[in-house]
Order: C-alpha cells, then structure tokens, then sequence
C-alpha cells in the first residue's frame, strides 16, 4: 500500500498520447509515495487521451481551446492546483517506483524552489535512442551531478520535475516564448534568487524518438530552444557565476564544435588525410568511463557498450541541428515560433 | 538535453576540471557548515570518475604511441607513462580560460554599464527635483 502525499499534485499535459498516457497515470498512482492528485490536460487530442486517462485513475481538464504547446497546457492547469508543491511530468513519460519518494525531500529545504531527476529512454532500440541512452547516462550521470555539487543544474528537465508552487507562480509559470519552456523556467528561477536541485536516484524513463523524423522534431525544439533561452536569458545569466560558465561554454561548443564536426573535419580529410576522420571518435575511450560507471550502478554494461557507437552518430545529428538554429535565430532572425511535438 | 555538444569539447574539459576542483570548493563550504557526508560522497564519486578519465586519455594515448612506434610510423616509442601531449591540453585550457574569463568580463562591463545608467538617472532625479530659486531672497 502507498503513501499520499497531500502536498502534491502532478500536472499531465498531453495531446494525442492515448497510447502512452494510461502507462503514465498508472506509474505515478503505483509508486511508493502517490500524489493527492493526478491531473490531466487533455489539449483537445482527437484519439482518446481523454478515455484513456480517465480509465487510468487520473482526473482530466479540457482548455476551452487547443493551447499551442506544453507550456500552455501546463499553466492553463496551474490555475486549479491548490497544494504547496505540483509536479510536471510527461504524458509519455513513466517513473520509477520510488522516484516521487525520493525527488520530494529536495523541497524540504525553503530556497529549493524546484527539483529534477535522472531521466533515461524507456525503450532503447533504434540508433537514435541508443544514442540518447548513452547521451544521457553521460549528461545526467556525470555534467549534472557536476552541476549539482555547485548548485546550478543547468536545467530542470520537463519531463519529470517538481516545484514549489508559490515560487513557480511568482516565475510566472511556463512560459511558451520559447521552445524549450524548462530551461526559461529554470533560468528564471535562477534570476530570482531560488535554488534548483538535481536528484539522480530519482529516476524517469520518457519514450524517446525512435526514428529520424520523431527526432527532427524534438532536436530542432531543443536546439531552437537553447538558442532562444541564451538570447532571452544572457543579462541574468551574466551573474550567476557558475551557470554562467556553463552556458558560455556549451554554447562556445554549439558553435566551434558543431562547425568541427560538420565541416573542418571532412574538409581536411579530404584534403589532407583521411585518417583525420579517427577524429570523430579520438574522445571516445573518455566518455566511455562515466558510461559505463552509471551504466554499472544500473547493471547495465552489455546495454551500454552495444549502444556506444549510436552516441556518435546522434552527436553529429545534434551538431547539424544546432547549427540550424544558430543560422536562422541569429543570422536569418527567423525564430521557430511553432510547437510540434515530436516526444 | 545539453548545452553545446556533449563530449570532451571545452564542455567535458570544463566538467572534469569542476568535479577535480570540487573538493575544495568542499572545503570552503565545510567551514560555513554548508556541507554533509551526503555531499561528499557525491564529490569524491565525481572525483574519481574525473580522475579515472584522464587516466584512461592517457593511456589512449600511451597505447596509441607504441602502437604507432610498432608500426614504425615514429621514430621512438614513449618512455615514460605521461602520454598525454601538454601543448594540446594547454591551448584548450587556454581557451577554455579565455571563454571563461570573455563571460566574466562581460559580467564586469554590464555592471559598469548599469551602474553608470544609474548614477545617471538619479542625478536627472535630482536634477528635477532641485527647488526652483526664491526671488524673495534675491
């Protein structure tokens, strides 16, 4: 039997995710601590997510209209949510049993005002999500425990956090001027002088793109996302020391080593030397250690080294993609201003 | 999701750094009671894990320089067990210094410059609020 914490609701957003949505709701009411209430926003989906949810124990709100994007159908149920502490997770998004139980207590410290955990793929095939499996073990299980010891995760993931609801109303909710609603949230709360915590034994497992067009999708939201948050943020971000160092830095990597890859390199191997294509992978053997050290922890090694290679096709994907978004944002000044969901 | 490009670009460089310089940072923290074994044993864990990387981009390195030697493709095999070149670590370190150091200061100016903006705003305040002179005391 589960524990009900009554200070916390979580917030569902979904639009046409009748598949997944049932295994959500299902995974929050069955955990080791539930919360009072599960809410779903159905954004007018036209494939039963409404049914769907409802038949999985979670209470479902309808906007007067489709809001536009995750952020609007978040904070259209913001409005209704009356505990001290509301959580968002993805509707194609499931948790590990224990994950509520062990992100919650990150609040219990008042400057705390949000709280993400670890995130991992849920079903780990195709090559793109291979790749993301291992871009996560090394993203989560090593540059945010980083993060975390300085105390500035870089970005509390949307798929799965917690916040303190005052402080999350003070911020304004989320926000849909940019792609990417978490890292403004984050950033905000940041500038307002609160605290973010990353718990990595609190775990989440998102179904993630299993083939090109699905990732297109989400990479172009991501990278556009970035992009829109650095140009929205950087005054703020200026004086928040180590954030501001991280920032400074991946975007420095967002340039120089999306332009690398994409094109320094094949350039100088054909016209120089093959063999400079080895540079591809010349980091490889380093990134393998905080792989397979979360991978051990997670009994997970065979998975992780079958799914190594992948990291370094996405990693070129990403590049392309960042680089798109660095043009049209900064150069064409034609922003991405429409949400499409692609997981 | 990343910032940047997740990999040992200046991002990984910058990483490693952090978690081997976490301890101390640790320790400053200790001193004003901010810290508890629950974080130390997150920092050692980072710690060695850094550690543990730069070990093994030594020995990529080491193994890759006697391979080379055995291919003949130079001249000598490595003699010691520091393979790891210096003057390509220290130009990337070097940069990383510079990003950081381009960030910071342009925290430094935006400060300047609000701090002028300011200092000239309330003295137009001021300025408005200056009392008109009295023709009575002419």
């Amino acid at each position: 039997m589960n524990r009900i914490d009554e200070r916390l609701t979580v917030i569902v957003p979904a639009y046409n995710e009748s598949e997944s949505v049932g295994e959500t709701v299902e995974s929050l009411l069955q955990g080791t601590v539930r919360p009072s209430e599960v809410v779903v926003i159905d954004d007018c989906s036209t494939d039963g997510t409404r049914e769907a949810a409802e038949a999985a124990g979670a209470r479902v709100v309808v906007p007067p209209e489709n809001t536009g994007s995750k952020a609007g159908a978040q904070t259209f149920a913001l409005a209704g949510v009356s505990t001290e502490m509301v959580m968002a997770v993805d509707a194609d998004t499931t948790l590990a049993p224990d994950a509520i139980e062990t992100l919650l207590p990150a609040l219990d410290d008042p400057a705390v005002a949000a709280a993400c955990g670890f995130v991992l793929p849920k079903d780990v095939d195709s090559v793109w999500e291979r790749g993301r499996y291992v871009e996560y073990l090394l993203s989560f299980g090593f540059f945010k425990r980083v993060q975390d010891t300085y105390g500035k995760p870089l970005i509390a993931s949307g798929c799965f956090s917690v916040y303190r609801t005052a402080e999350l109303r003070k911020a304004g909710g989320w926000s849909n001027r940019t792609m990417a609603e978490d890292m403004d949230l984050t950033w905000t709360l940041y500038a307002r002088g609160c605290q973010v915590r990353f718990v990595p034994e609190a775990v989440s497992y998102p179904i993630e793109p299993h083939d090109l067009g699905f990732l297109s999708k989400q990479l172009r939201r991501w990278s556009h996302g970035f992009v829109q948050n650095v140009r929205l943020h950087w005054q703020p971000l200026l004086g928040l020391g180590y954030l501001r160092s991280v920032v400074a830095v991946g975007f420095w990597d967002a340039v120089i080593a999306s332009l690398a890859y994409l094109i320094l390199l094949p350039a100088l191997a054909v016209l120089v030397d093959p063999l400079i294509l080895f540079a591809y992978l010349i980091d490889a053997p380093v990134i393998l250690v905080p792989v397979l050290w979360q991978a051990a922890n997670r009994g997970e090694i065979g998975r992780a080294l079958s799914s190594f290679p992948s990291f370094f096709v996405l990693r070129l994907v990403n590049g392309a993609f960042m680089l798109s978004a660095l043009f049209r944002e900064f150069v064409l000044r034609r922003p991405l201003l429409v949400y499409e969901k692609g997981h | 999701m990343s910032a940047g490009l997740p990999g040992l670009g200046l991002g990984g460089l910058f990483a490693v750094i952090s978690a081997l310089l976490a301890p101390l940072f640790e320790l400053s923290r200790m001193r004003r009671g901010e810290s508890s074994p629950d974080r130390w044993r997150q920092i050692w864990r980072q710690f060695f894990v850094a550690i543990a990387m730069v070990a093994v981009l030594n020995l990529t390195m080491l193994g890759a320089l006697h391979l080379a030697s055995a291919l003949g493709l130079i001249a000598t095999a490595p003699s010691g067990i520091l393979a790891i070149p210096l003057a390509p670590v220290g130009i990337t370190a070097g940069l990383l210094s510079v990003v950081l150091l381009g960030a910071k200061l342009a925290h430094g100016v935006r400060e300047i410059v609000r701090a002028l903006a300011a200092r000239r705003a309330s003295r137009s305040r001021g300025i408005g609020r200056e009392p008109l002179p009295d023709s009575s005391q002419r």
